[in-house]
């Protein structure tokens, strides 16, 4: 092989139809891998993984240099080029538009509380920020930076540092991208927090055990099972007990809790340490005290999961002054001292959307006789003015986009959050003239033999097929 | 020819006679609220005993009076072994006879396991967990269950429109005037069982149940909200003569006729399947255009109603390619198509849901989800006849010398189904950003039913350019059209039934995942033993 015939040999391999089956293949195998790692953890995963990857890009470039290429090759042009061109040029628009939205896009989502007002979007990014207040009142910033966890823990376990107050460092010790929450009730060393107890309710005909906690905010916790109730209360009973109750209260003894228990038979008192078992009188029902705290706070534990599901969460593992404390997406993190609260929170990142929208009305239509969701639309006000947003009826306002997306309702069925879908794509234009050119491309290469002869030297050996298009 | 004609002609008159029957018209037309619209009892009826039986018809009896004795003695239904359950894995976990079908009710509500399962489902389905095909299973059996129930109870029979609201009161909230038609017509059903259905009893069912009807149409229009009669009787009539199941019957017989043609040659055996091709054709469209006139939008909402329109496309495209070829294979690969999606949305009712169903909101009223939508499942009938002839031409291959004509017909055919194909599914895909862009804002969001139809859209644009380099040969097009079309089999049923995800979960179903892979499977194995035999010789 001849040096000098190298740039040249190269060059026609970047315009090779053989190359363009390569690319072609490859997107598709690419993207199919990317559907199942959908099917298997979810849809922002696979676009982490996959239709944002580098070999996705790689491949997409490589398309464009292809088309490119192909297109040099066939210098000079002549009239039936012309669908060629075309279907190849629309390609390469709506590659540039995708570029466009990938960098400059917004796609965010906009969550109002009926009657409501807002003017944040949270986006599908992340951040990480911290504030500090004295009163409860007025928060001041401390750090607010965009993160992407799964990324920097997939390159290293080194975790991120911020500078947060002088001497302590806000620190990123590890992540989990799909986590369980499960609260877990512990023993607190602090005196102000208040009792928390698990018991069991055991008979011929059922058995329920379940946890009750009561501090100064909320001093008395009931669960009820069926005719009878339990409480536990910060401080003995005041009133009268319900006919089938017992009433828990914190004693002077650390392993002992007092009780008060009514039933038909009449009214007995206590006290219980763990284990203990005692008949209530309603009906054949036993109680037995499991686990009894008498200061207790409630931590919230994550577990890493493989596969994520509709309940699973982010996890990530701060260390602030020395100390660890795992915290979920949304799930701001206070720290106490003396004289201020520090908040420390990991979740979407939000954007101004520049002016206030205030949700006036929401309405959903149902199909007749059914809960089923026929159609849903909000009514929302900007600068005095109101407008309807409805399916496939968006507002647009300062370059965004407003859909109605969605909506959430309580179990009555009654709707709660009207969902907005806010968004920017400055690709779109060239997105549709791309499709429109390509369209036009094919349609001519197809359809009509004068703009779209691709070449007039080709396969030999197969002349006998379909002498139409060649 | 005369004998054709007549043949046709017998066959469309016993179309119109073989269903009659001695049952009550009016009673299957009382109109009932269900599933968010107005149907006939007998669309009630028919879906109830489906799901709950997995046939239309229990013991071949006329449904709608089957589901009123389910209220009228309820106890007797109780014992029936009615429900079918076809999950094995929930037999076991049931601790049910597992060499039986079916169950009585009675059977299942005094299961000692199943509480504690239904609530194991309630707490998966709480957590949004996906639902396995157990889980489906107990699912599917729940519904049976709670319909059943329902029925014994009348609380289904929404028969009282009422004023202030879209929602009719079943029939133990209606108005005592509704009431007491409602306890004649049992009262008449009960009288017509009694008397072993005689004529005159079927009368007096007749005259109650359209006392019934009368009453519950003059509430309807004095509420403001009127029943469309003529789509009532459109609804029983389509119900009636299964327009579907005797399309495919017509395309089957003409494929019989055109084997005949292969061997003899004659020409009447040529002209009697085109002439029985177009008659299953005008079946296939009529049903559509009732069941479009019915549900009041266009037929391609869910998998069933795709099964009937891909080959509907395949036909109309069979049709075009055959006539450029100047050869019988398009149309008769388009037949072959025809009958097998046919067939098979017949008789996979538990897989296909043929009910007409309510739409999502974001499905409705849409200018682009109807051309998107409707433009790429066209693709998948050109897909589909490409497919199709490739696997004729493959046949062809393994005696190339001999067929060179035929298969350098089949060639040029195939690759006209192919270019309509691309066409159509970039204009398809194309549309589906533009829907996504309107109602979500966004063009290409790579939901799992766009990312697969993209997907196809490559390796059918690597087929053509492969072509065009000559890569690809006649072989190499014959394999590469059926092996790709395993690519539209996964945009189209994968999607959906296997992989269960994203945005286009509207539409979603299970089952049958074992038999399209053998399909899939056996026609990957086809190509390769035709390619290795011509490697041999």
């Amino acid at each position: 092989m001849e040096i000098d015939k190298l740039p040249q040999k190269f060059f026609k391999f970047l315009a090779s139809i053989k190359l363009a089956v390569i690319i072609l293949i490859g997107l598709a195998a690419i993207s199919a891998v990317g559907t199942f790692y959908e099917s298997l953890y979810n849809a922002d995963y696979a676009k982490q993984v996959v239709y944002y990857s580098f070999w996705m890009f790689f491949f997409q470039g490589l398309l464009a240099i292809n088309l490119i290429a192909v297109m040099i090759d066939r210098l000079p042009w002549k009239k039936r080029h012309t669908a060629f061109l075309l279907a190849h040029i629309g390609i390469i628009l709506m590659l540039i538009g995708s570029l466009q939205t990938y960098l400059y896009g917004i796609d965010g989502v906009m969550v109002f509380p009926l009657g409501s007002k807002n003017r944040l979007i949270y986006l599908p990014q992340k951040e990480i920020s911290v504030f500090s207040s004295f009163d409860g009142n007025k928060y001041t910033e401390l750090l607010r930076k965009p993160v992407d966890l799964f990324k920097t823990f997939r390159k290293s376990d080194e975790g991120l540092s911020f500078k947060v107050e002088s001497g302590s460092d806000l620190k990123i010790k590890d992540y989990y991208m799909f986590a369980e929450s499960r609260p877990r009730i512990t023993s607190s060393e602090s005196k102000q927090d208040g009792p928390a107890l698990r018991f069991l309710i055991e008979g011929s005909r059922a058995k329920q055990s379940a946890w009750l906690q009561v501090n100064k905010i909320r001093p008395v916790e009931t669960k009820e099972f069926g005719l009878a109730q339990v409480t536990l209360s910060l401080n003995p009973p005041k009133t009268k007990l319900s006919t089938n109750e017992i009433f828990f209260y914190p004693g002077e003894d650390t392993e002992k809790v007092n009780y008060v228990l009514s039933s038909k038979v009449g009214q007995s008192k206590g006290s219980l340490q763990i284990g203990d078992k005692i008949q209530t009188g309603w009906m054949d029902f036993n109680l037995r005290l499991i686990n009894y705290k008498k200061h207790a706070v409630e931590k919230i534990e994550f577990q890493e999961i493989k596969y994520p599901h509709a309940l699973s969460t982010e996890a990530v593992l701060v260390e602030f002054r020395g100390k660890d404390y795992w915290i979920g997406v949304d799930q701001p993190l206070k720290v106490f001292d003396e004289d201020k609260v520090t908040i420390i929170s990991y979740g979407k990142q939000r954007y101004d959307v520049g002016f206030n929208i205030q949700l006036k009305s929401f309405e959903v239509g149902r199909y007749q006789g059914t809960l089923k969701a026929a159609s849903y639309s909000s009514v929302v006000e900007v600068d005095g003015k109101e407008t309807l947003i409805s399916m496939n009826n968006p507002m647009m306002k300062n370059g965004l986009t407003f859909y109605q997306s969605s909506f959430q309702e309580d179990e009555s069925g009654k709707p709660t959050h009207s969902i907005l879908s806010v968004n920017k794509d400055p690709g779109r234009f060239l997105k549709y003239f791309g499709s429109l050119v390509t369209g036009l491309g094919i349609i001519l290469l197809f359809y009509f033999k004068k703009f779209g002869r691709v070449s007039s030297k080709r396969r030999k050996d197969e002349k006998d097929d379909d002498e139409e298009t060649t | 020819m005369k004998a054709l004609s007549i043949l046709i002609l017998g066959f469309s008159l016993s179309l119109l006679f073989m269903q009659t029957s001695f049952s009550s018209e009016v009673l299957r037309s009382i109109p009932v609220q269900n599933g968010g619209r107005i149907k006939p009892l007998d669309t009630l009826a028919r879906e109830s005993v489906r799901l709950i039986h997995g046939k239309e018809k229990y013991m071949k009896k006329d449904s709608s009076k089957t589901v009123l004795t389910w209220l009228l003695v309820p106890e007797t239904w109780n014992q029936t072994e009615l429900i079918r359950i076809d999950n094995l894995e929930l037999k076991k976990a049931l601790q049910l006879d597992e060499s039986k079908k079916f169950y009585s009710l009675k059977t299942l509500s005094i299961n000692p396991s199943i509480q504690s399962l239904l609530q194991n489902l309630n707490t998966k389905r709480k957590k949004k967990v996906k639902l396995g095909a157990f889980d489906q299973a107990l699912q599917k059996l729940e519904s049976q269950m709670m319909t059943m129930r329902s029925f014994q109870t009348g609380d289904i029979f929404s028969i009282g429109p009422q004023a202030d609201t879209d929602a009719w009161a079943s029939v133990n909230r209606v108005d005592p005037k509704t009431q007491s038609h409602f306890t004649n017509l049992l009262t008449a059903l009960s009288r017509h069982i009694g008397s072993k259905e005689s004529k005159e009893s079927l009368k007096d069912l007749d005259a109650a149940a359209l006392v019934l009807k009368n009453h519950i149409y003059e509430q309807a229009k004095k509420y403001g909200k009127p029943v469309n009669e003529s789509k009532i009787k459109a609804e029983i009539f389509f119900n009636k003569y299964h327009m579907f199941r005797y399309a495919w019957i017509c395309y089957l017989l003409a494929l019989l006729l055109v084997f005949g043609f292969s061997q003899t040659k004659k020409e009447a055996f040529r002209k009697g399947f085109l002439g029985l091709m177009g008659f299953g054709f005008l079946l296939h469209l009529l049903g559509f255009l009732l069941r479009v006139y019915i549900s009041g939008r266009a037929p391609v909402s869910n998998m069933y109603e795709t099964v009937l329109w891909v080959p509907f496309g395949t036909l109309i495209f069979g049709a075009l390619v055959g006539k450029w070829g100047k050869n019988l294979f398009a149309f008769v690969g388009s037949c072959v198509v025809a009958v097998f999606c046919l067939i098979l949305s017949d008789l996979a009712p538990n897989i296909l849901d043929p009910s007409i169903q309510p739409l999502e909101a974001v499905l409705r009223s849409n200018y682009w989800l109807l051309t998107h939508v409707l433009t790429i499942t066209i693709s998948y009938s050109a897909f589909f006849l490409a497919f199709i002839l490739g696997d004729f031409s493959l046949y062809y291959h393994l005696n190339e010398n001999k067929y060179r004509k035929q298969i350098l017909d089949l060639n040029l055919s195939i690759y006209r189904s192919l270019q309509i194909g691309v066409l159509l599914l970039a204009v398809g895909t194309v549309l589906g950003g533009i829907w996504a862009d309107e109602s979500w804002g966004r063009f290409w969001g790579w939901d799992p039913k766009e990312t697969w139809a993209f997907i196809a859209l490559m390796g059918y644009l690597a087929i053509l350019h492969g072509r065009l380099v000559g890569m690809l040969k006649t072989f190499g097009m014959a394999a590469s059209s059926v092996v790709a079309f395993s690519l539209v089999i996964m945009a189209w049923y994968g999607v959906n039934f296997w992989l269960g995800a994203g945005l286009h979960s509207y539409g979603f179903g299970s089952g049958g995942v074992e038999y399209v892979s053998v399909f899939v499977l056996v026609h990957i194995l086809y190509v390769i033993f035709v390619g290795l035999y011509r490697k041999l010789n």
